[in-house]
């Protein structure tokens, strides 16, 4: 996974200090030309910048912690050179991904004595292709089509260079000298650029699809998505291939963050000594449930990482007299205010009403005079206090309900709640605008991810509506409470981005798929389906097809548009709204830097390979 | 697939949140009452189907969350719905004064000749009555429309007034079904005026 620049310590064989580009925990690296058995421990990956250039690191981890099997505190090496690869990427000759398994990738380098094989445990190798082609302009082996050549790193380029790199004769019956194909294109360019742009970039769809034949016996499924209609800039109804999604690879979960874990995670003063790790570790296998009441406080943001346990009592104290003191606010309102202040009266009535009907069939707030549901009411009516803007919407009790379970404490139990809030604020919105956008987004990762279903919900319903509880209490009335507090942790780690629940959508979409098209061809009838759901999903399945959903869309990371580039969390590619209605000057200078930066879309398309042909089709498709 | 009823009615409840719309649709549709409900979020529906001299109703009824702010959500499933129960609390004023608002967001969001009835629920609760019978009844004049008190927690007049409702629903459409298709024994009738675009999932909101 690219993890963003960040300076990374000196290496042995490598004095200056560089800025890592790209990491990847969990691969196995060797030089296959050196025939040695000995085995070989999983290391991590790195890109790294030096001054001098671009180098591809490999070092061995240790693992200091392995006692639950799954997981190890991964630390670095005590520098034994030997153990550790290192090569500066100008001397790839080329490099194979293996076209069955996607974690493998060889290296070849210039000396015949070098020939780096890796194995990456957890991920494809897309993410560090997708990296690698960033950066450098591949071509496609002639001899074997998984085989990629490194032919230079980006720099300024012309549009004519690229049209010369192109391996196949795209203009082909009109001439036979590739030279005039080439000026009749910039020609066409500077008289038609959307027509010529959208022609050409269509035969180069058609003739990949047409030629690619072991993409096509690798993922049927996704082939199968077949032409859809999208227009571009309203005047172009065009036929674009749908986007090409690796496969997709379903990890098994992990096991929760252990209590053994947690304290070997703190260091003598208490601070949480690798709170990434920690998040990756949640992320993947959640918390064990005696652990959550601590370790929440540090997910939701309430305690800083960092924070040593002096401190903490500090933040503590300090977070009490803050809560202690809004609560006062409403507790001292007289009947005689209350009587004129309609606002105040209306909110405390809902609350309420909601406290005496919330989760009332758990023991926790189950009976008569409940300590619970008091402590309930009050975080709530504090709450308005805190957030006059927002005040109390239907769904925030679903949302309180478990923290204070867990927490067992008004004060903890409020900070933890208010920080939820913070991230989920725009579901509560007047207008619902949060609400239905997220709705929106969901349909956008559907029709990636299957675009033949999400067309069918949205004949269905537009708005996507029968997904509205998902989203608006993040799945607290489809699971059981234990269940909703795995799915909330992952989401409040935000490692897949901030759209994680989404995924969760897709993955629950995903498996009902057949259940919904094959016997349910109404709104109604779609929306009894989905409402039924509740506490009959497995939780493990889901979360484990929603990461994978996750990753198969991030591999396919450059040809996705942005608008749902956005969604998953990563930088638009494109600066300007409507590129493709731009002059004929783009298609002439376009002076790419990388194709991370490419301004118009089409040179990107025209002067790499098929990978990010799509991208010019699908550029705002929304 | 053989069909198993005459009629297909689409009811809605609307009314503050807390005045028992999801409680009296569980005492309708299961007849069972439930005190640890849970508040509605978004949309669901139930379904019974009754028996009206010889005839088979099926009643699709939408249930909906009360509160102001999901109105943008909720007033999407008012157009296509052929009767709507307007329900209100009797221990709680406000819930009463507010149904002129949704009597209002009717108005606003349903088809105009959409059957309506309002509910006085909890009338079960004498000792925390806060509105009136008389005040329900005459509010009810006021508008043109029926009025019961009901109980889902004691099972009063729950199941007389969805019986009053669908057979007003029932007199309309057979009386339009008259004047427009004098030929009888044909129930091949749409229900719906066709002014008003309705969302695709109600298209088929109609007598089958």
């Amino acid at each position: 996974m690219n993890s963003p620049e960040r300076e990374t310590m000196q290496v042995p064989g490598q004095p200056s200090v560089g800025v890592e580009l790209f990491s990847q925990n969990g691969v196995v690296m060797r030089n296959q030309a050196s025939r040695s058995n000995e085995d070989v421990c999983p290391g991590t990956l790195r890109i790294v910048q030096y001054s001098s250039g671009k180098c591809f690191e490999w070092h061995p981890a240790v693992s200091v912690s392995s006692e639950e099997g799954d997981w190890a505190v991964v630390s670095k090496n005590d520098s034994n050179s030997d153990d550790t690869i290192s090569f500066d990427v100008t001397r790839i000759k080329e490099y194979r991904v293996h076209p069955k398994n996607k974690r493998k990738i060889v290296f070849t380098l210039r000396d015949p004595r070098e020939i780096y094989g890796a194995v990456f445990q957890t991920d494809s190798v897309d993410s560090l292709v997708a990296y690698i082609r960033q950066f450098y302009r591949t071509r496609r082996s002639t001899r074997d089509h998984h085989t990629y050549k490194i032919i230079e790193e980006r720099t300024e380029r012309t549009i004519q260079k690229s049209f010369c790199d192109l391996e196949f004769d795209f203009t082909r019956g009109k001439s036979s000298n590739p030279a005039d194909s080439v000026r009749r294109l910039i020609r066409d360019f500077r008289q038609k650029p959307i027509q010529t742009a959208l022609e050409s970039a269509a035969k180069i769809a058609d003739l990949y699809r047409y030629e690619n034949g072991a993409l096509s016996s690798e993922t049927p499924e996704i082939l199968s998505h077949s032409e859809e209609s999208v227009s571009i800039a309203d005047e172009y109804q065009i036929v674009s291939p749908t986007i090409k999604l690796p496969p997709r690879e379903i990890l098994s979960r992990g096991n929760p963050l252990s209590y053994e874990q947690w304290l070997q995670f703190h260091d003598a003063q208490g601070r949480i000594t690798n709170s990434e790790l920690v998040k990756k570790i949640i992320y993947q296998g959640g918390i064990s449930s005696k652990l959550r009441a601590d370790v929440w406080k540090y997910l939701l943001g309430y305690l800083p990482w960092e924070a040593t346990t002096a401190e903490q009592i500090e933040i503590r104290n300090s977070k009490e007299k803050e809560y202690n003191r809004m609560k006062l606010q409403w507790q001292m309102v007289t009947p005689a205010q209350e009587a004129r202040f309609s606002d105040f009266r209306d909110r405390k009535s809902l609350i309420e009403k909601d406290v005496n009907r919330c989760d009332r069939s758990l023991d926790f707030y189950a009976g008569e005079n409940n300590s619970n549901l008091k402590s309930l009411h009050n975080i709530l009516m504090t709450y308005i206090m805190y957030n006059f803007d927002l005040g109390y919407v239907q769904g925030m009790s679903d949302l309180l309900a478990p923290i204070l379970f867990i927490m067992n404490n008004e004060v903890d139990a409020f900070w933890c709640f208010s920080a939820f809030m913070d991230k989920v604020a725009s579901n509560f919105d007047v207008d619902q605008a949060g609400s239905k956008r997220q709705l929106l987004h969901l349909h956008e990762l559907l029709s990636v991810m299957d675009p033949k279903f999400a067309e069918y919900l949205k004949n269905l319903e537009p708005g996507y509506l029968f997904c509205f509880r998902w989203l608006l209490v993040i799945f607290k009335r489809e699971f059981s409470y234990d269940d909703t507090m795995t799915i909330w942790e992952a989401f409040w780690t935000g490692i897949p981005g901030p759209n994680f629940h989404l995924f969760v959508g897709l993955a629950i979409l995903d498996t009902e798929k057949s259940a919904i098209m094959d016997s349910h061809s109404n709104f109604a009838e779609t929306l009894k389906h989905i409402n039924e759901l509740a506490m009959k999903i497995d939780v493990n399945s889901t979360l484990s097809k929603a990461d994978a959903i996750y990753r198969q869309l991030l591999a396919a990371e450059v040809s996705l548009p942005d608008p749902i580039r956005t969604i998953l969390g990563l930088e638009p590619l494109q600066k300007e709204p409507n590129p493709l209605s731009d002059s004929e000057s783009d298609a002439e200078d376009a002076p790419n830097s990388s194709p991370g930066h490419c301004n118009n879309g089409l040179s990107q398309s025209f002067n790499d390979d098929q990978f990010d042909i799509d991208t010019a089709i699908m550029l705002n498709y929304m | 697939m053989a069909k198993t009823y005459d009629y297909l009615f689409k009811l809605l409840l609307i009314g503050d949140s807390g005045v028992g719309k999801t409680c009296v649709l569980f005492r309708f549709s299961e007849d069972a009452f439930n005190s640890t409900f849970i508040s509605t979020i978004g949309i669901d529906f139930k379904i019974r189907t009754i028996d009206m001299d010889g005839k088979k109703i099926k009643l699709q009824i939408w249930d909906t969350a009360g509160q102001e702010r999901f109105r943008t959500i909720t007033t999407a499933y008012y157009r296509g719905a052929m009767g709507i129960m307007l329900v209100y609390d009797i221990t709680n004023e406000k819930s009463f004064d507010n149904i002129k608002n949704w009597i209002r967001n009717i108005e606003e969001n349903a088809s105009a000749d959409v059957e309506k009835m309002l509910l006085g629920n909890k009338c079960e609760l004498e000792d925390r009555r806060a509105v009136s019978k008389e005040r329900g009844e005459q509010l009810a004049i006021e508008y043109g429309i029926k009025f019961m008190e009901i109980s889902a927690k004691n099972s009063i007049n729950v199941e007389e007034a969805f019986f009053t409702l669908a057979r007003d629903i029932r007199t309309k459409t057979e009386k339009k079904l008259e004047a427009s298709n004098p030929s009888k024994g044909n129930h091949q009738l749409k229900a719906t005026e066709p002014s008003k675009k309705q969302p695709n999932w109600l298209q088929r909101c109609s007598l089958i």
